[in-house]
């Protein structure tokens, strides 16, 4: 099954700002994918870039295994809704559907009419005065309807309440259990994406910083808790994500790279999501040791 | 019907929250054979979880021989679990209250008590599990 | 795609279709008017040419010279207040982000966009300068003055280049600027370089000018002068219809020396007909650069198509730069 996107060395470049580094990523097809990591960090360059918004600076993209917007048919396939979900404020909700209807041969109305009476939407209402949670679930029905293979969000949650940002990813769940679309949506939060996806990417810096299955990466991560010396070096076939010391402990997040790290450290423990994606955002965070300094941050898969 | 919930800080994987919620009301007598379960797209409108997530719960449950799809319907319990076990939880509930007690009469404080009970309980499940 | 074109467009025109309709009302009671006074002053026994010229001048140089100045003015607001905002305001609201998803190419959601945005301003432009040319004609008769810098642009088909080319610039500048009111001020200001400079720099030169030797006559001359070296210069020398590019050329007399103060001054100069009819037998002549009246279409032509290119030029850049994406 053709990846929904795969980028190699994909870098970006605004003006003097590198906005996005040598990125080499493959997603498979029917995943939720939660693009995380702190503002700045190129998340929206990145799916700018996969929606054919703007074009890349070096290296390659491919959405679906086509280049992002190359015609009308491509543009078919992926819905994406941008950050902070642009509506037209002086047409109706009705008008936007219309829009939709003739801009998009795949137009399922049907399916657009019932999600507008379910979140309550009234047609002849204006764009602009919708709440952002209503705009929201308007841009994700406008998305939805076209019946595209991927679709995209930028942030679709940052600027809502609890409860909308609670509706909106009932809403995308259930559009992703009835249309078997793949998703792939950024926050700065993990926290709002932790339930709903199942692939994870973690951006920082403008590098990828970790990527692959949900599950695969928390199997594979551990905590090791030792008195100071004991993990000194620290055992074979892992790779220290981020290590911190008191003056008699020693505790190390590690990436078990061989899968065998239980064999000799049966106490290992395993991390929850969030933990070890902080662990990936802390070492991003911190200046590269001088003995690593030639060599690139490893781009995890 | 089973109504499902989540708790983000159990540590649990999701899936596997669904399962124990499952197992737990045939357990208890909650779901009976031949009831239905919510269907995916219920529990995914309910809790904003990925679908895959309800669909690995469901399919572990069947694994366990628990429940059965029927392909356009739905999934049903084929199995309880309300065996001859229900008739021992009152006097082993007695039994741990008893133990409460002592633990603190003993000046243990409620926190100590959980992570006392949560470390054996670990072991012991390890090693049989 | 024109549908969403229409219900973004069509406040605008709307708006349009009214200023249309109450300027055409106008045009239409000006030139009815302007026929009637023209039966009465000009096609009469025994009415004098110049003292119709006059009642004309009185009457209606100023509501034809008002029109024409919208006639130009058209095609710049139609540029500043249509095309400049088409894709600015999108960009400023974040909106192409919603449309450039829709399973249509940038290129075709550009083209319906624009090419239906120039037809309409192209249209309105187009009709209003039909009725002004329709209008003024028994005016422009009477003088004669087809090339004369504020009839040429406002007159036939000149505005519709000016229309189109407007249009054009104000979306490639919308999308080049991406904020709606600077891209208006640019366009706008833009717009009023060219009417300075095309009528001054470009026009004179599409076609290679005639040079001659004419005589000068009292009918044509409207005055002379006498400069400081002692030159002797006439004023505004007109040649019937055409556009003289040489102003106040020196005289020369027969022989072909310079005309002389003195030579001026030998008639009598009490009573100008007098004087000019004087002045007339002496037979002095000069040389000339104009545009002869017969190249009248040529130029509506050639100025329609000098800023038909300019707006192919800028659409170029416009379908080059839509597809590269907001960089």
């Amino acid at each position: 099954m053709t990846p929904v996107l795969r980028t190699d060395a994909l870098g970006k470049r605004y003006g003097r700002r590198q906005a996005l580094t040598n990125v080499t990523l493959s997603i498979p097809a029917r995943r939720v994918v939660g693009l995380v990591g702190p503002n700045g960090a190129g998340k929206s360059t990145l799916l700018n870039l996969a929606s054919g918004m703007i074009a890349p600076t070096t290296g390659t993209i491919e959405v679906l295994g086509s280049r992002p917007a190359a015609d009308a048919t491509q543009l078919a396939r992926v819905g994406f809704v941008a950050q902070d979900t642009p509506v037209y404020p002086n047409l109706s909700v009705g008008d936007h559907l219309r829009l939709g209807a003739r801009l998009n041969p795949g137009w399922d109305d049907r399916l657009a009419q019932q999600r507008i009476n379910q979140v309550g939407l009234d047609p002849t209402q204006k764009a602009g005065r919708l709440s952002g949670g209503q705009r929201a679930q308007l841009a994700l029905t406008l998305a939805a309807a076209k019946r595209p293979e991927l679709l995209i969000f930028d942030e679709p949650v940052a600027a809502l309440d609890p409860l909308a940002r609670r509706t909106f990813l009932q809403s995308l769940m259930e559009f992703v259990a009835e249309l078997e679309v793949s998703v792939l949506l950024s926050s700065h939060l993990l926290g709002d994406l932790e339930r709903v996806c199942d692939h994870l990417i973690v951006l920082a810096a403008s590098r990828t910083q970790l990527a692959g299955d949900v599950e695969e990466l928390l199997t594979a991560h551990y905590r090791l808790v030792a008195a100071r010396g004991d993990l000194d070096p620290p055992p074979p076939g892992i790779e220290v994500i981020q290590a911190t010391h008191t003056a008699r402990q020693t505790t190390l997040i590690v990436r078990d790279t061989t899968g065998t790290l239980r064999d000799h450290m049966p106490a290992a423990e395993h991390l929850d999501l969030e933990e070890m994606v902080l662990a990936y955002l802390g070492r991003a965070a911190e200046p590269v040791p001088t003995a690593n300094a030639g060599q690139p941050l490893e781009v995890s898969r | 019907m089973i109504d499902f919930h989540l708790d983000a800080r159990s540590g649990l994987a999701p899936y596997l929250q669904l399962v124990q919620q499952v197992q737990q009301a045939l357990r208890l007598g909650l779901l009976a054979t031949g009831d239905q379960l919510p269907t995916v797209k219920e529990v995914v409108a309910r809790l904003a979880i990925n679908p895959n997530t309800v669909l690995k719960a469901y399919r572990e449950l069947e694994h366990q021989g628990l429940v059965s799809p029927r392909p356009g319907v739905g999934t049903f319990v084929t199995r309880t679990l309300t065996d001859d076990s229900l008739a021992a939880h009152e006097s082993l509930r007695t039994e741990l209250v008893a133990w409460l007690a002592r633990a603190q009469h003993a000046g243990l404080d409620p926190d100590s008590i959980e992570a006392l009970f949560m470390t054996t309980f670990r072991k012991a499940t390890e090693v049989t599990p | 795609m024109i549908w969403l074109t229409w219900r973004q467009f069509r406040g605008q025109a709307l708006v349009a279709v009214a200023v249309l309709a109450t300027l055409a009302t106008y045009l239409v009671v000006l030139g009815l008017r302007i026929r009637t006074a023209y039966e009465v002053n000009v096609d009469c026994a025994g009415c004098s040419v110049e003292t119709a010229k006059d009642v004309f001048e009185n009457a209606y140089f100023t509501p034809l010279l008002l029109t024409g100045f919208l006639v130009v003015l058209v095609p710049g607001i139609v540029g500043a207040f249509w095309g400049a905002p088409l894709l600015a305001r999108e960009f400023e609201a974040g909106t192409h982000r919603l449309v450039w998803n829709q399973s249509i190419s940038r290129t075709r959601w550009l083209a319906v966009k624009l090419g239906l945005v120039t037809l309409a301003g192209a249209t309105l432009t187009g009709a209003l300068s039909l009725l002004l040319t329709w209008a003024a004609s028994p005016y422009d008769k009477l003088f004669d003055g087809r090339f004369d810098p504020l009839l040429f642009p406002a007159r036939n088909i000149a505005p519709l280049g000016y229309a189109v080319f407007a249009v054009v610039a104000g979306v490639t500048v919308g999308l080049l600027v991406r904020r709606t009111v600077p891209a208006m001020a640019i366009l706008l200001a833009g717009f009023v370089l060219l009417q300075i400079l095309v009528p001054t720099m470009v026009r004179p030169h599409l076609q290679p000018a005639v040079t001659e030797t004419v005589a000068w006559t009292a009918a044509n001359a409207r005055g002379l002068m006498i400069n400081g070296t002692g030159e002797v210069r006439t004023e505004n020398f007109a040649v019937p219809g055409a556009w003289v590019l040489t102003s106040n050329p020196q005289m020369f007399d027969a022989a072909g020396n310079p005309a002389t103060q003195e030579q001026i001054e030998s008639c009598p100069h009490s009573e100008p007909s007098v004087h000019k009819a004087c002045i007339e037998t002496k037979g002095f002549h000069m040389t000339l650069s104009y545009q002869p009246a017969d190249r009248y279409w040529t130029f509506q032509w050639l100025e329609f198509g000098f800023y038909l290119v300019l707006a192919g030029l800028l659409a170029g850049f416009a379908f080059w730069r839509i597809p590269r994406g907001l960089n």
